[in-house]
């Protein structure tokens, strides 16, 4: 080491170094001595509890009213950079994106806050995602509100939305000058393609000659598919409106001709933010709706190489790997098993997938 | 035709016992090169794992159940840290007894190692562990903010007052 090296690189060599003498028995000495200062703590708060009996009876009303939020919510994060921090309506959304499971209770609805969007949830499972300017919201199951300054929007089961939505964001900043950029058109310093959900525009009442856009954004999927089908009516060849399109099918029960949109976001904007949630979506249709497994692996395999660290990873090779079991493909089910095993050790679907590879 | 399934991906919250067999070694190391004494780091793991007991039931993601493991060590060495300096202002803590073991490394390596944490015991604890966790645990800057709960700017600031006064006190050997 020589003396006149800055500091900083004589650190850097040295760091290496530092360790902490972590042996086999002296991990297992401290979880000795933890588990008793466990019991400990348990015994101190069970007589702290009977001791606060009392209180605690007399002022149940006031719990009751004011119990706190997060006990009925399961909040999974995506990243590490994920920051969720709990509030008395349920939760703020400070960075990154996490998965939300909230128990449903009409009485007092949970609402999850990013910047100056809400989502206010009933009883669901649902993704909210923090971007630069916007909020990315997917609806697995159940329904939520989203409100942003300037309208609200209702996403239902297997629905998706960026908020605000771009228009209402032109709209708002009617008069002043125009941004140096769109927010989705901005460049990306990660140029891998994160799932970005379709855009949904404030609900609007059903209107006699509304489109088969607008009747979708409102919730009337079996109106808006019968407008879709009519004559010279066709989604634009742009991936919001495919996605559109698909879940109008799907929601108005057609789920065959969700595919073909689907599938055209996948060969014609593949590059597109939103085409790993169109290939996990299209996934789930042949699997869940068409008993398609060979394809719906394919599209999940597909749902995984386009964003292989975003969100929706994790599941997609889990359901590849249940697809190509299903499909009878015992070997391609244990090479996905592989992958996931060796990206996600201690998944939250290894069981699953163990089963479905019959590894265990 | 039925409604689509909903992806069931929830699944039980891990086992405090489990976490432990997989994340005291990396809790303890950087434990231990946060407080440069290793008496303390047991005590520290214990800490950081029962209050991983209470919370651990929201986080099931691996990747998450790391970095919050980080989290809570970085926010619980800070206390321990914090409380040092009170005991050294009434003189009941002399700030030394750094046990900085560094196997491997080189005479000189373990004597700028030594002096560092003696160094380091000096500085503002929040200094010190941006410090610490930028140069000596080799995380970046972003995970440093996320980790010490700061915005980027106030981690870069901190680390560059806490190079200022190791600088001052180490940067030039005697001839």
């Amino acid at each position: 080491m020589n003396p006149n090296e800055p500091l900083n690189d004589r650190v850097d060599a040295a760091r290496a170094f530092v360790s902490s003498d972590w042996s086999a028995e002296r991990a297992e000495r401290v979880r000795a001595s933890m588990l008793r200062r466990g019991r400990t703590r348990r015994r101190a708060r069970r007589l702290a509890a009977a001791a606060s009996l009392v209180l605690v009876v007399a002022g149940a009303g006031w719990l009751l009213s004011s119990r706190a939020p997060l006990e009925r919510a399961h909040i999974e994060p995506v990243t590490t950079a994920t920051r969720v921090e709990p509030t008395p309506q349920g939760a703020t959304l400070v960075a990154g994106s996490a998965w939300f499971e909230v128990r449903s209770d009409p009485k007092r609805p949970w609402v999850v806050s990013a910047g100056s969007v809400e989502v206010v949830v009933v009883g669901t499972r649902f993704m909210v995602e923090r971007a630069e300017h916007q909020v990315n919201v997917v609806v697995d199951h159940g329904a939520v509100r989203v409100r942003w300054p300037g309208g609200e929007a209702l996403l239902t089961d297997g629905t998706s939305g960026t908020f605000p939505p771009p228009s209402s964001s032109k709209s708002a900043d009617a008069g002043a000058p125009p941004p140096e950029a769109e927010p989705e058109l901005a460049p990306d310093p990660d140029p891998e393609p994160r799932p970005t959900p379709t855009p949904v525009r404030p609900t609007n009442k059903r209107a006699p000659h509304a489109s088969w856009q607008e009747l979708a954004q409102g919730g009337q999927f079996d109106d808006a598919w019968a407008k879709l089908k009519q004559p010279a009516t066709e989604p634009r060849d742009a991936p919001e409106e495919l996605m559109l399109a698909a879940d109008v099918a799907r929601l108005s029960h057609h789920s065959e001709e969700a595919v073909a949109p689907l599938q055209r976001v996948l060969s014609h904007h593949a590059r597109d933010l939103r085409a790993p949630l169109a290939a996990f979506t299209l996934g789930r249709v042949l699997l869940d709706e068409l008993g398609r497994p060979r394809e719906a692996a394919e599209a999940f395999a597909a749902a995984h190489r386009l964003a292989p660290t975003g969100p929706l990873a994790e599941d997609a090779l889990a359901r590849a790997v249940e697809s190509w079991s299903r499909a009878g493909e015992a070997g391609l089910a244990r090479e996905a098993a592989s992958t996931y095993l060796q990206r996600f050790p201690h998944g939250r679907r290894e069981a699953a997938v163990r089963r479905h590879a019959r590894l265990e | 035709m039925p409604a689509l399934a909903p992806l069931r991906v929830v699944s039980s919250a891990p086992d405090v016992g489990d976490l432990y067999t997989q994340y005291s070694s990396y809790v303890a190391g950087l434990a231990f090169r946060l407080l440069g004494r290793t008496h303390e780091v047991d005590d520290l793991v214990q800490d950081v794992f029962l209050a991983a007991v209470t919370g651990v039931s929201a986080l099931i993601d691996p990747l998450a159940v790391r970095a919050w493991l980080a989290t809570l060590t970085v926010r619980l060495a800070g206390r321990k840290l914090r409380r040092r300096k009170v005991a050294s202002f009434f003189a009941f803590d002399d700030g030394s007894g750094h046990d900085v073991i560094a196997h491997g490394a080189s005479a000189e390596q373990k004597t700028l190692l030594g002096q560092l944490y003696e160094v380091l015991a000096d500085l503002n604890v929040a200094e010190r562990v941006a410090w610490t966790l930028h140069r000596v645990e080799g995380e970046t800057l972003p995970v440093v903010a996320t980790l010490c709960n700061c915005s980027l700017a106030t981690v870069k600031r901190r680390i560059a007052a806490a190079e200022r006064h190791l600088e001052e006190a180490l940067g030039h050997e005697p001839e």
